[in-house]
């Protein structure tokens, strides 16, 4: 079993491959350049915007332990929470269309954005000792929804400043 | 010198990806495009274009979609007398080398990898058509 040193670390460091991830995707698919302010940890499950779009990660991960190569599991959630105004501003620049409120054509975007996220993400994790298998995304919309974490995991809360608005990578870590 | 209205057919499970691509072409210049959301009805709608007499000049397909994959697609495009000299640009979530040599195999014209911008998909376009990039 890791000690929380070891695993903050690797949280840390897990988060990373996402949040650089999303600079890339938002910069290359809107150009939109991020930044990511301080993240904060998070002890309840009250999404910070009116849509978050959800994708779980999981897998094998691979780390030295002295001099021997250990094989564990891992499981992870991103989300990407967005305000009304900031998720149709963005899906607007994407399709080169001109929707005044979340509808059903600019439904899944968020889901493509963040299976692009996650697919980008992979050749860092890959790096680090990643294995990860992703699950098909989904979407959850109205104001002050819930987030389902896995019972017992971390959660970071990471703000995003962006040219379109602001939004919240949330992304919850644990390991078996 | 590649015409505006070459018949463009874009195949993507996803709407959001396939409205992308369609921005990104219209922005480009191109202006007959049509698109699938599976491999299955895309093939129908390339043999019954072909069979016409007013075939499909260009595919952009993705790779993971959940009924016919677009490998399997490109495979039957380049299986075909009358489709397999379409040109076949793939596109693809992840650079995973193992899915790039499987479709440089099957005779994919070129790919590219998500996330791309308008720039990277004319460049690919003007690779395939053989036309400098940016002229």
């Amino acid at each position: 079993m890791a000690n929380d040193t070891e695993l903050n670390k690797r949280f840390v460091d897990f988060s990373k491959s996402f949040i650089d991830a999303t600079k890339i995707v938002f910069e290359t698919m809107l150009n939109c350049s991020l930044t990511s302010k301080t993240p904060t940890y998070k002890t309840d499950n009250m999404a910070k915007g009116d849509i978050s779009c959800i994708l779980g990660v999981g897998g094998i991960f691979e780390k030295i332990v002295g001099e021997r190569q250990v094989k564990s599991s891992f499981k992870a959630m991103l989300v990407l929470s967005f305000s009304n105004d900031v998720y149709v501003k963005c899906a607007n620049v994407m399709l080169g269309e001109n929707h005044t409120e979340f509808n059903k054509e600019i439904a899944d975007c968020g889901n493509e954005i963040i299976n692009i996220i996650v697919g980008n993400s992979k050749e860092s994790l890959n790096k680090m000792g990643y294995f990860p298998t992703m699950s098909i995304p989904s979407m959850v919309n109205g104001k002050d929804h819930t987030l389902s974490y896995p019972n017992n995991t971390n959660i970071i809360l990471i703000p995003i400043d962006s040219t379109l608005g602001n939004f919240f990578i949330e992304l919850s870590y644990s390991e078996a | 010198m590649l015409k505006a209205n070459m018949k463009i057919l874009i195949v993507d499970d996803m709407v959001a990806m396939r409205k992308i691509i369609k921005n990104y072409l219209t922005q480009i210049g191109f202006t007959n495009i049509s698109d699938y959301e599976d491999g299955a009805p895309a093939w129908e709608a390339v043999q019954a274009a072909a069979t016409k007499g007013e075939p499909f000049e260009f595919i952009i397909s993705d790779w993971n979609m959940p009924g016919m994959s677009g490998i399997d697609f490109l495979k039957k495009i380049r299986e075909t007398e009358n489709t397999k000299k379409i040109p076949f640009l793939m596109v693809t979530a992840e650079a995973e080398q193992a899915n790039i040599v499987a479709a440089i195999k099957a005779g994919v014209s070129n790919y590219l990898v998500k996330p791309f911008s308008i720039a990277s998909l004319k460049e690919k376009i003007d690779k395939i058509f053989n036309k400098p990039s940016g002229k």
